[in-house]
């Protein structure tokens, strides 16, 4: 393959191209200075006011530093913009002014060289405002943007080259060529909201996209893996990665830092995490039912779910739609354990999908792998007897164990916070759900699209959020009973269909939880654990996304029932599959696009710095809105001579002359890990709650010299992660080794 | 009994398409939306000219303004006059519109059955013209045309478009050369007094692809229509090279940001910023065509398919938003001016979706000749219902809620 010329011709351009790159990335960044002012006029609003134009640059990311003084905030808008780049040519979103802040700080994607950019400025009239020097910085992130997408392409393509001449030396067969293709089909399909280059706006978008961000200011601020994202509640820092863990969203905040905007990293991110849902539910049916075409049926079906659209797209519930992701290879795990024969060697191996999936479901979303966790009990419930087998105990403790080691570097941080510290979450039991349930009519409904109600404001299903699963898994659910109740599968004994039985049984439970008739007030009302356990899910729909695995694997056994018969409702069924997903899941994401709202965002700094949604993660008692950015507030008789803000640190220089403690107000929330010192003599300075739960530096009597305020992870925080990465070490290599043992024993067979 | 079905199977699936694209005529009311304000201006010029012993052979300066035809102002009247006068002789400005477009219906089938019975003349080729009629009548973009958009000139084109491909198909197969030659300079013309722009385009591409394959009658074809449209090339002329037309206030800005983004191309069921999307039929012939090469091994063997299949991929690439038409509109002048007239590039994404039925019914056509018959027969079977299925839904979906306007 090596010396085939479509290979050398694409080595010989990859080279130059790289060459290109590299020289561009080492060559030094410029940056552009203008001198000027101008002072708006108080009471008089204008917009886009041109405060410097006729400014020459060539291709590049830039970051926008116009010196400004204003009293009031979010009253003036800085922008830039140029009537003579092609239309896509400049991308920038602009910032809000801020009267805590000096200057701006954004950047704008500029792909065409230009004589007449423009900075212009958008102010309410409110307060006063006056315009200083501006620089323009060069930044290298137009070359490490093009070089991640050169080399990705280059991967993709080699990829396919590669696959081309292997098939022609060794071909592939037709079957695993047709699972690709219609993998690929479906991973196309539903990526489809994610190929109109903007981002449909959903109740959560704002929320995740600050999530996103919070990983990357993170990352650049020397954290890893990051724990308090810096910049979010106006550079105060949240402790949002605490409780929610953050792990798949390293890779959109890596794009981030490559260079990428906010939306072309968020569509990124959740094209990869549609593809990565079409193949684990592929392969946990497939693996299931043991045959490749229902295990894509079972796909197609679960990737354009209701649901899993609802939560992903319309709700833009990114946590919640990145655990969907995982559950079928719980389900797939869970199956193996209680319906293979523990005797049997491939047993042994039977703990690994739960840990994965339950390690992909904690490292996403809680809330799913509580919902998961009930769930597993209620399997657990019923197969009791099995329990107290010791292989199948062994292979859920092991299950259970895995996923805990793989997680330790989550639960221990999110156990301290949660324990430790007085935030609001703890502090909602008193939000009650079942208003907020489903009708019957929800889930038997087919042709959705993303509506404008959601069941709590009492319209029922008119114009409601899709939240429901589609009439063809209600269909294949009803057959399955049919099939149940007439004796269809008395001669099978194998342990499948009676694990069906159950799932089933566990599908029609769990979709009685998200209706409105069950009685989750009653239960709130029994114990205030319980009280807060309900509050916590926020919405009965959330028991949805696993009703429609158990529902989807119903259907795939209906479907392996009727074909393991060699009967022509397979082929019934299948059309029926087809039908479902292309008049339900397809029309309801053509749907969404025709109805909801869009963003296109290219720099963070435009969404602002505040969404923290319901405000959950912060310290009970904090006025979220009260938040924004602020110097430090002295009080006593101390002076401070200085004082810099870095990322969750500050350094400030202060006496206090009197002989009494004063104290320094310091725009940094206050949670567990701040730590602060003195430079000199490095003795520990007190930290205490100060206005609206920020850090409050005790200064002693007499002190004199430089203070450091920093956050700092404790050391158990730290030998959980390294718990954790050592788990991952041992698990890849033992997978590597199984896998050579595999092969070694094919080879030798 | 299989050949009794083929035999029916034919005229059944004409008639079908045919009555699906005429589900919205059944309303006796013309529908608001779109540009049918311009349609109906035009049409009762013609109809008060044609009293007062004048022919507005193009629209008069006050329609165009009043209606706010940018796109299509260079367009000529031609292709309205039996619409004026049956208004004319009526009175009933609905009854003309009906008519009339029962009338566009059956000739873009005429059009489509002429053309892909020639492009697929074998016997054994039969199923594929059968489904390239339906595939073209049933295209979600030319029913957003006729009917939501109700740009009549652009419904023309629809319609003269296989009437120019079965010309040209005529003259690629060879035999009555001179009739093709003729008939297909005539109907370019034709296409060009129902859209000037679209003539330019068509032309352009017949000129391209006739150098490249050095079928040199491709040029006297073209310079036969050119001269047949003179009257609608110099005022084409007269607008873009000496601003003949300036008190019109014609669109005149850029054209980049109302192009497609690469997913509207997939649309199926809803779309808006008028960018409608491939349909279900189309996109499952597509996703059998790519099943086909990837995974049986089975590549297109027609030169001609394959050719219109890239044709069709370099007009989608041209209708996005990413297209740099911004950097054509650049070089000033009359490309300026041009360029604007196309108002979006949206129609190229037009021509692609039109263009794509003919490898598509190729596709369908080798789909049935799998030695599977489950295959054979399931496909085929999909495809129609998708095609049926679809275009109920967008007729019934816009005579829904589109309010009516006069009755």
């Amino acid at each position: 393959m090596w010396k085939k010329k479509p290979f050398v011709a694409a080595t010989v351009v990859l080279g130059l191209l790289l060459l290109f790159l590299f020289i561009k990335l080492i060559m030094p960044c410029k940056e552009y200075h203008f001198e000027g002012g101008y002072a708006f006029e108080t009471g008089v609003a204008t917009s886009n006011t041109v405060i410097y134009d006729g400014i020459s640059l060539t291709p590049g990311v830039y970051r926008i530093e116009l010196a400004y003084e204003t009293d009031t905030d979010l009253g003036a808008y800085c922008n830039v913009q140029d009537g003579t780049v092609y239309t896509g040519g400049l991308l920038c979103n602009g910032e809000h002014m801020y009267s805590a802040l000096e200057k701006t700080e954004y950047e704008m994607w500029l792909y065409e060289s230009t004589e007449n950019l423009q900075v212009v400025l958008t102010f309410a009239g409110n307060g006063n405002l006056t315009t200083g020097n501006l620089k323009i910085v060069e930044t290298n992130q137009l070359w490490t943007m093009l070089l991640t997408m050169v080399l990705f392409g280059a991967a993709v393509f080699y990829s396919v080259l590669a696959f081309y001449y292997y098939d022609k030396e060794h071909p592939v067969s037709k079957e695993k060529k047709q699972v690709f293709f219609f993998l690929a089909v479906i991973s196309f399909i539903a990526s489809l909201p994610y190929l109109y280059g903007c981002s449909y706006t959903g109740a959560d978008l704002t929320y995740h996209l600050q999530r996103i961000e919070g990983v990357k200011d993170g990352l650049l601020s020397g954290q890893f893996p990051v724990r308090l994202e810096p910049k979010w509640v106006y550079n105060h820092g949240y402790a949002d990665a605490i409780f929610y863990c953050n792990a798949l969203l390293y890779f959109p905040a890596v794009l981030r830092i490559l260079g990428f905007t906010v939306t072309a990293s968020y569509n990124v991110y959740c094209i990869f995490l549609t593809i990565a849902t079409v193949w684990i539910s592929y392969y946990s049916f497939s693996r299931i039912f043991k045959n490749d075409t229902i295990g894509v049926i079972c796909s197609a079906l679960y990737t354009l779910s209701v649901f899993r659209i609802y939560k992903l797209v319309i709700t833009t519930a990114v946590g919640e739609g990145s655990a969907v992701t995982f559950i079928p290879l719980v389900i797939y795990g869970l199956y193996r354990v209680f319906s293979e024969e523990p005797k049997e060697p491939k047993y042994k191996t039977a703990w690994v999908p739960i840990m994965l999936g339950y390690a992909g479901l904690i490292q996403t979303h809680v809330l799913t792998c509580e919902i998961t966790a009930l769930v597993t009990v209620i399997i657990c419930l019923i197969y009791i007897r099995k329990i107290f087998c010791k292989d199948t105990f062994w292979e859920l403790a092991k299950g259970a164990m895995g996923a805990l080691l793989l997680s330790i570097w989550f639960l221990i941080p999110f156990l301290d916070y949660y324990v430790t510290q007085d935030v609001h979450i703890k502090h909602v039991s008193a939000r009650t759900i079942q208003s907020s349930g489903l009708t019957l009519a929800h889930l038997l409904f087919h042709f959705w699209n993303n509506g404008a109600h959601t069941p709590a404001d009492g319209s029922g299903v008119y114009h409601s959020h899709p939240v429901g699963i589609g009439l063809v898994l209600i269909i294949g659910l009803g057959l399955f009973l049919i099939l149940w109740f007439s004796g269809a599968f008395q001669k099978m004994d194998d342990g499948f269909a009676s694990f069906t039985k159950r799932i089933s049984l566990i599908g029609i439970i769990l979709l009685v939880m998200s209706l409105n008739v069950f009685p989750w007030d009653k239960i709130q009302d029994l114990h205030p654990v319980a009280a807060s356990l309900v509050s916590s899910l926020q919405f009965p729909n959330r028991f949805l996304g696993w009703g429609s695995v158990c529902l989807i694997l119903v259907f795939g056994f209906c479907l392996w029932y009727f074909c393991s018969k060699g009967s022509k409702a397979y082929w019934i069924m299948v059309a029926v599959a087809l039908l479902g997903v292309t008049s339900s899941g397809m029309y309801l994401l053509d749907y969404v696009k025709m109805g909801q709202g869009y963003y296109e965002l290219y720099n963070e700094e435009s969404m602002g710095f505040g969404y923290i949604s319901g405000g959950e993660y912060v310290i009970e008692g904090t006025d979220a809105d009260k938040l924004s950015f602020a110097k430090p507030e002295v009080y006593g008789d101390v002076e401070l001579l200085s004082y810099e803000k870095g990322c969750l640190q500050a350094t400030l220089t202060c006496v206090n002359p009197s002989g009494e403690q004063g104290y320094v107000d310091v725009p940094l929330l206050l949670y567990k890990g701040y730590e602060a010192f003195c430079q000199e003599t490095e003795e520990e300075i007190e930290l205490t709650y100060g206005k609206n739960n920020v850090i409050r530096a005790l200064i002693p009597a007499g002190f004199e010299g430089s203070l450091k305020i920093g956050f700092v992870s404790p050391i158990y925080w730290r030998i959980a992660e390294i718990i954790s990465a050592l788990t991952i070490a041992m698990l890849l290599v033992t997978g590597w080794k199984y896998r050579r043992k595999k092969d070694v024993k094919k080879e030798m067979q | 009994m299989v050949d009794k079905n083929k035999k029916y199977l034919y005229p059944v699936l004409c008639v079908l398409a045919l009555a699906v694209s005429l589900f919205p005529v059944a309303c006796n009311y013309i529908m608001t939306g779109g540009i049918i304000g311009e349609w109906i201006a035009r049409v009762e010029e013609l109809a008060a000219g044609l009293g007062a012993g004048k022919m507005y052979f193009f629209p008069s300066g006050d329609v165009i303004v009043n209606t706010a035809a940018n796109g299509n102002a260079m367009n000529s009247n031609l292709w309205f006059f039996f619409s004026a006068v049956l208004y004319k002789l009526t009175g009933n400005i609905v009854l003309a519109y009906r008519i009339s477009m029962i009338f566009l219906q059956a000739g873009t089938l005429l059009g489509a059955v002429l053309f892909f019975q020639r492009i697929f003349a074998k016997e054994e080729d039969k199923f594929a013209a059968c489904f390239g009629i339906l595939l073209y009548m049933t295209c979600p973009f030319r029913i957003y045309v006729c009917y939501e958009q109700a740009n009549m000139c652009r419904a023309i084109v629809w319609m003269l478009l296989p009437f120019y491909g079965w010309a040209v198909a005529g003259l690629l197969q060879g035999g009555k050369r001179t009739k093709n030659l003729l008939l297909a300079g005539l109907i370019l013309a034709a296409l060009g007094y129902a859209d000037a722009v679209m003539f330019v385009v068509v032309a352009g591409l017949t000129v391209v692809c006739g150098v490249l394959e050095k079928k040199w009658w491709s040029l006297l074809s073209t310079a036969l229509s050119t001269a047949l449209f003179a009257p609608g090339l110099l005022r084409l002329a007269q607008h873009l090279f000496l601003d003949y037309f300036a008190d019109w206030n014609l669109y005149a800005g850029v054209i980049m940001d109302r192009g497609y983004r690469f997913g509207e191309l997939f649309t199926v069921y809803a779309w808006k910023d008028g960018h409608p999307g491939m349909g279900l039929g189309l996109m499952i012939c597509m996703i059998a065509g790519l099943w086909l090469w990837f995974v049986r091994g089975k590549k297109e063997e027609c030169k001609i398919f394959k050719g219109i299949t890239v044709a069709a991929l370099i007009f989608m690439g041209m209708s996005l938003r990413y297209f740099p038409w911004d950097y054509l509109q650049r070089a000033g002048g009359f490309m300026q001016k041009f360029v604007a007239l196309m108002e979006t590039p949206g129609i190229f994404a037009e021509m692609a979706f039109g263009a794509f039925c003919i490898p598509a019914a190729s596709i369908v056509n080798r789909i049935r000749k799998e030695e599977n018959q489950l295959l054979a027969y399931a496909v085929p079977l999909i495809i129609l219902v998708a095609c049926i299925a679809i275009c109920i839904f967008q007729c019934n979906t816009l005579t829904y809620t589109k309010v009516p306007m006069i009755f």
